[in-house]
C-alpha cells in the first residue's frame, strides 16, 4: 500500500458509502475475478482492487496520485527553501568584512546548538507520550484547521449542505484515526527534507567563503572563567564524533588560544601580536566548523530523512487495514458474489377492466339449473342452499370438470332460466372456466342468463371471501357478455 | 440457454408458483397478484455465482386446463415409456392455436430436461381435479418434488400430503410468506435429491447463499452501528446573540434536533432493507401491529416499550463508573424519556441552559480549544454573536431505544421473505430485544456509548468498529446462520 493508495482508499470508501450493496458486490467480485484473492493480505488485495478501480473508472475521483505529487512538490519548494535559507544564513553569518572576525560562537549557536535543540525536541515528541509532548502542538494545529473548516463551511457552502459538510468533516477526523501512526513520519520526512536542504546549503555556503575569501575567525567572551582552556575543552567535545576521523577539523588549543577576541583590541587586524602575520592560524577554525555542520546538522537530518520515509513505507506496507469497512472490502472482493434475481425486472402487470356492470337478471319464478363446477363440494346441500340463495327452485344439477365430455348444454338446461355455474371462489376463473361459459352461451344462445355462483371453502355451502368474488368478476366481464353475472352465494339470514 | 440445473415451478393458477420464486430468488420484481394469469411467460431466474449460473428456477404460467389436456393424452394412450414422447405430441400439436397455451409453455421446460417443482396451496382443500395436474406430470417421466404452499390462514395440508405422496418423491412444507432463510437452504439441498449429479451445484450455491448473508449481517451491523455512532455523536449549530436567545429558540432547535436523528434513522433502515434486497417492502404504516416500530423514535410509548428498565440502566451505568449526571438520569430515565440531562445541560451551558438541556441535549458555545479559542471569544467580545452547539442527546436510555429499534427492524428485514408485498404485518407485540441482552452484553455496550459520547463529534474509529463488533454478536442471535447456536427460547426475541 502507498500513500496515494491510501488516499484512494478513502475516496473510494466514501464513494461507495451510499451505492446499492449487490451492485458494490458484483462490482468489486468481477474486478478481480481473472486473479487469485488472499484476504489475508488485506493491503496487498486493496491496492489490486484500487488499481482495477482506476483502469474502470478512470473518470472517478481518484485523488491519490495526485495528493502523493503535491506531497512531493511540496517536499522539493522545501528542499529549494531550505538551500536558499542555509545558504543565507551561513552566509550571513560568515561574511567578514576586515572589521571583525566571525565568531566561531554565532556560527555554533546557529548551526549545532539551535539545530541540536529542535533534533532533541523532535526526538522528544517521537519518544515521549504524544500527550505529554505533542499534543499541544497537534491539538492546537487540528483545532485550528478544524475551525477553518467550520467557517469555510458555513460561509461557502449552500444553504441545508452545511450538516452535509460537517459529517465529511467528522468522518475524515474519524478515519484519521487510522492512519494516526504514519502521520507523524510523514510530517516529519517533509520537514527533514527542509532541514537536510538548509544544512546543504548551508554547508555550500561555507565551502565557497572558505574557498573563494578570506575569512577571519575568532571568539570572544565577557565571562572570565571561560579562558581559552575551557574554549578549548569545550571545542574538543564539540568534536567528539569526528575526532578520530578527521583530528585536524579538531582545534588546537594554540589555535583557540591565538583566536580569542576581545572587544578592547579595537580593529582585528591591527590587534594582537602577529595573528595578522598568521592568516593559516586564524582561518584555522572552518574544518572544524565544516565538521560541526555536517555531524549536528547535515548527517542526522539525512538519517532522519531517510528513517522516516523508510518508516512511512513500512507503515503503509504493514497496515492491518481492520477496520469494518476495508474488511467488508475484502470479503466482497474474497467471497463469492451470488445473483438469484432474473436479469430484467418483471413488467408491470396490465390493469383489471373497470366498469364492473350488473348482469341482466333472469325472468322471476323460473326455475334454476345447476352446473358444478370441478369438484365443488355439498351435492343436495349445495343445491338447496343455491335454491334458497337464488329464490327460485333448481329443475336440474349437474356436474363438469373442463375434461372435454360436456356437451347438449341447451337440451340440458330447456326452460331453466338462470343457468347458474356454482364455483368455488378460491380456485381462480381459468381457461377451462371461460370455455364453458363460452360454451353455455353458444347453447344457450345470446340472451339467456347465465350466472357464476361463488362458494366459499369453509365447510358446508359457504360465504366466499370478497376479494376472491372481485378476482371472479374481472374475469367474467372480460368476456364482454352482459348476460353473464357473478355473484357470491348469500344465505337469507347468514351475515357474509 | 445453459446446462446448468433447472428447476420449473409449476402448478395451478395462483396457488404460489412466482411468491416461491420471489422468496427463493430474492427477487421483489416477481409479479404476484391474486388475479389470474399475472404470469403469461416462462422467466427464468438464474443462482449466479461469480457469473457462473450454477442452476435455474423457471417461473411458468398456470395449469389453466389440465383435465381437457390429459383427456387429450389419454385418448392417445400409450405405454409407460411412450408418454413422455406423447406430451411432447400434445405441445407441438398445438402450436399457433390457442388451445393449452399454458400448458404448452410450463410443459416446455420440463421437456427440454427441467426438474418439477409442484406448488399446491395448503391453505385451501384438496380436489380431485389436481390430479389431472400431477398426472400430466407424471407423464413428463421428470423427477419432481411437490411444495405445500400456504396463503391464508387454513389448513389442509395433510390432506394434500396424503394425495401428493402418491404423485412426487419428496413433499415438502413450504410457506413462501413466512419461511426463514433455514428454511430455504433446507428446500435447495433437498433439490439435490431429485437428480444426483446436480448436486455439487446445489451445494455450491448454498454454500455462496450462506455466505452472502454471513456478509449481509456483517453490513448490517456496521449500519446500525454507524446510526448509533451518529446519533449519539450528533450535534447542531446555530448563531445566537446570546443564551438568552437559546431558550426562546428552545422549540425550533428541539424539532431541528430529533428532525435530524429521524432522518439519519430512516436512511440506517433503508440501507439494511437494500443489504438484503427489499426493494418493494414497506416495514412500518398505518397496518403494522407492533407499535414500536410504528410509533416514532421520540413518542412516549417507544420509550416506554424499548430500551432499558430504569433498574437496569443504574446496573448498566453504575457499574462501569458512569458520571452522577448519567446515574441520576437513569434513575428517572423510565418515568420521563424527556428528563434529559439535567446535571448535562448544567454544566455544560450554565443555568440559562437548563431548559434545553433538561429536553433533550446539552448547549454549550462553540470554538476551538487551545489559543484560537482566546481569539474567538475576544473577537465574540467584539461582535457580541455567539455560536452554540446544541447536544449530543445526553438522555442515558436513548443509545438502546435506537438500538432496540433498529434491532427490531432488522428482526422484521431478515424474516421478511421476497414474496411478501406492500406493508409487513407483525402481529406479535412484545418488547425489544436489549432487555433480553445478557448483563456483561449491557455493560459493554454502556461502556461503548458512553465513550463515543464523549468523543463526539469526531468518533474514533476503532471505538466505531468496536461498537460494530458488540452490534454484530446482537445480530448472530437475532439472524442465525446454519451452524451457529440458536437463541434461546423465550430469550426476548426469536
Amino acid at each position: 500500500m502507498t500513500l496515494a493508495n491510501l488516499i484512494d482508499l478513502e475516496a473510494q470508501l466514501a464513494r461507495d458509502r451510499d451505492a446499492d450493496p449487490a451492485a458494490l458486490a458484483a462490482r468489486d467480485r468481477a474486478l478481480l475475478a481473472r486473479g487469485p484473492v488472499d484476504p489475508r493480505r488485506p493491503g496487498a488485495l486493496l491496492a489490486r482492487w484500487l488499481d482495477a478501480l482506476r483502469e474502470r473508472e478512470p473518470g472517478a475521483l481518484h485523488p491519490g496520485r495526485a495528493v502523493a505529487r503535491a506531497l512531493a512538490a511540496v517536499r522539493a519548494l522545501l528542499a529549494v527553501a531550505g538551500v536558499g535559507v542555509g545558504w543565507g544564513a551561513a552566509t550571513a553569518l560568515m561574511t567578514y568584512g576586515g572589521g571583525h572576525p566571525v565568531n566561531v560562537w554565532d556560527f555554533l549557536l546557529a548551526f549545532v546548538g539551535l539545530q541540536a535543540a529542535l533534533l532533541v525536541l523532535l526526538l522528544a515528541l517521537f519518544l515521549l507520550p504524544l500527550a505529554a509532548a505533542g499534543a499541544p502542538l497537534a491539538g492546537l494545529f487540528g483545532g485550528a484547521v478544524g475551525w477553518a473548516y467550520a467557517r469555510i463551511a458555513r460561509r461557502h457552502v449552500e444553504p441545508g449542505r452545511e450538516a452535509e459538510w460537517r459529517a465529511l468533516w467528522h468522518r475524515l477526523r474519524s478515519r484519521r484515526s487510522l492512519y494516526h501512526a504514519v502521520e507523524p513520519w510523514l510530517l516529519l520526512s517533509v520537514t527533514q527534507a527542509f532541514a537536510l536542504a538548509f544544512n546543504v546549503g548551508a554547508l555550500a555556503a561555507v565551502l565557497r567563503l572558505v574557498v573563494f575569501t578570506d575569512v577571519a575567525f575568532g571568539w570572544g567572551t565577557t565571562l572570565v572563567e571561560l579562558d581559552a582552556t575551557r574554549f578549548h575543552a569545550l571545542a574538543r567535545a564539540v568534536a567528539w564524533p569526528w575526532r578520530a576521523l578527521w583530528p585536524e577539523a579538531v582545534p588546537s588549543e594554540a589555535l583557540v588560544a591565538a583566536t580569542r577576541y576581545s572587544r578592547l583590541e579595537g580593529a582585528y587586524l591591527l590587534a594582537g601580536a602577529g595573528r595578522s602575520a598568521r592568516p593559516e592560524l586564524v582561518g584555522g577554525w572552518w574544518p572544524f566548523l565544516v565538521a560541526s555542520l555536517l555531524a549536528y546538522g547535515l548527517v542526522p537530518r539525512a538519517l532522519l530523512l531517510a528513517g522516516s520515509r523508510a518508516r512511512v513505507a513500512r507503515l503503509l506496507a504493514t497496515m492491518p487495514h481492520d477496520d469494518a469497512e476495508a474488511r467488508r472490502v475484502a470479503a466482497r472482493l474474497a467471497e463469492p458474489h451470488v445473483e438469484t434475481r432474473a436479469p430484467l425486472p418483471e413488467a408491470a402487470a396490465a390493469p383489471p377492466r373497470s366498469g364492473a356492470r350488473r348482469a341482466e337478471a333472469a325472468p322471476p319464478g323460473t326455475p334454476a339449473a345447476l352446473v358444478l363446477w370441478r369438484d365443488v363440494p355439498g351435492g343436495d346441500a349445495l343445491a338447496a342452499a343455491a335454491s334458497r340463495a337464488l329464490a327460485r327452485p333448481v329443475a336440474a344439477v349437474r356436474a363438469a370438470g373442463g375434461g372435454g365430455h360436456e356437451e347438449d348444454w341447451a337440451a340440458w338446461a330447456d326452460g331453466a332460466d338462470p343457468v347458474v355455474v356454482v364455483a368455488e371462489a378460491f380456485e381462480p376463473p381459468d381457461r377451462g372456466v371461460r370455455r364453458l361459459l363460452e360454451d353455455l352461451r353458444g347453447a344457450l344462445g345470446p340472451r339467456r342468463s347465465v350466472l357464476v355462483l361463488l362458494v366459499g371453502d369453509a365447510p358446508g355451502p359457504g360465504t366466499p371471501r370478497p376479494e376472491d368474488v372481485r378476482v371472479w368478476r374481472d374475469a367474467v366481464e372480460a368476456l364482454e357478455d352482459p348476460f353473464v353475472g357473478v355473484e357470491p352465494l348469500r344465505l337469507p339470514g347468514v351475515a357474509p | 440457454m445453459t446446462d446448468a440445473p433447472r428447476f420449473a415451478v409449476v402448478g395451478r393458477v395462483n396457488k404460489g408458483k412466482s411468491s416461491i420464486v420471489a422468496t427463493l430468488a430474492e427477487d421483489d420484481s416477481v409479479r404476484i397478484d391474486p388475479r389470474p394469469r399475472t404470469t403469461t411467460e416462462v422467466r427464468e431466474y438464474p443462482v449466479r455465482v461469480d457469473g457462473r449460473t450454477l442452476f435455474v428456477l423457471v417461473d411458468t404460467p398456470g395449469f389453466e386446463d389440465a383435465p381437457r389436456a390429459l383427456a387429450w393424452l389419454r385418448a392417445r394412450e400409450v405405454s409407460a415409456a411412450d408418454r413422455p414422447a406423447r406430451v411432447a405430441e400434445l405441445v407441438r400439436a398445438h402450436e399457433g392455436t390457442d388451445a393449452f397455451v399454458e400448458e404448452r409453455r410450463l410443459l416446455a421446460p420440463i421437456l427440454a430436461g427441467a426438474s418439477i417443482l409442484y406448488v399446491v396451496d395448503g391453505a385451501k382443500p384438496y380436489r380431485p381435479n389436481y390430479e389431472a395436474e400431477m398426472e400430466i406430470l407424471r407423464w413428463t417421466g421428470r423427477p419432481g418434488m411437490a411444495l405445500v404452499n400456504r396463503i391464508g390462514g387454513g389448513d389442509h395440508a395433510d390432506e394434500w400430503r396424503r394425495a401428493l405422496d402418491q404423485y412426487f418423491r419428496i413433499v415438502r412444507d413450504f410457506d413462501a410468506f413466512a419461511v426463514s432463510f433455514e428454511e430455504r437452504l433446507e428446500l435447495l439441498e433437498a433439490f439435490r435429491a431429485l437428480r444426483p449429479p446436480w448436486r455439487p451445484a446445489v451445494d455450491e450455491a448454498v454454500t455462496a447463499l450462506v455466505a452472502q448473508r454471513r456478509r449481509r449481517r456483517a453490513e448490517a451491523a456496521g449500519e446500525i452501528a454507524d446510526l448509533l455512532a451518529d446519533v449519539l455523536t450528533h450535534v447542531e449549530e446555530l448563531a445566537l446573540e446570546d443564551e438568552g436567545a437559546l431558550a426562546a429558540e428552545r422549540d425550533r432547535l428541539e424539532r431541528s434536533f430529533h428532525d435530524a436523528l429521524r432522518r439519519r434513522e430512516e436512511e440506517a433502515r433503508r440501507r439494511v432493507e437494500a443489504l438484503y434486497r427489499h426493494d418493494a417492502a414497506v416495514f412500518e404504516g398505518a397496518a403494522l401491529a407492533r407499535p414500536v416500530l410504528n410509533q416514532d423514535l421520540f413518542a412516549e410509548r417507544t420509550w416506554e416499550l424499548l430500551g432499558l428498565s430504569p433498574a437496569q440502566l443504574v446496573a448498566a451505568s453504575a457499574v462501569a463508573g458512569a458520571a452522577a449526571g448519567g446515574v441520576i438520569d437513569a434513575a428517572v430515565g423510565g418515568a420521563s424519556f424527556l428528563a434529559g440531562s439535567v446535571l448535562g445541560g448544567a454544566l455544560g451551558g450554565g443555568a440559562a441552559l437548563w431548559g434545553v438541556g433538561r429536553r433533550f441535549a446539552r448547549a454549550r458555545p462553540v470554538g476551538p480549544a487551545g489559543v484560537p479559542s482566546l481569539l474567538l471569544e475576544a473577537r465574540r467580545f467584539v461582535s457580541r454573536a455567539r455560536r452554540f452547539r446544541v447536544g449530543p442527546h445526553a438522555q442515558p436510555n436513548f443509545p438502546w431505544v435506537v438500538l432496540d429499534r433498529a434491532l427490531l427492524h432488522y428482526e422484521a428485514v431478515v424474516r421478511r421473505t421476497h414474496a411478501r408485498r406492500g406493508v409487513v404485518p407483525l402481529a406479535d407485540g412484545r418488547a425489544g430485544v436489549v432487555a433480553a441482552l445478557g448483563a456483561g452484553e449491557r455493560r459493554a455496550l454502556d461502556a461503548t456509548f458512553r465513550r463515543l459520547r464523549r468523543a463526539a463529534p469526531d468518533v474514533p474509529r476503532a471505538l466505531r468498529d468496536a461498537l460494530e463488533r458488540e452490534v454484530a454478536r446482537v445480530l448472530e442471535r437475532v439472524d442465525p446462520l446454519p451452524g451457529e447456536p440458536r437463541p434461546a427460547a423465550g430469550g426476548g426475541h426469536g
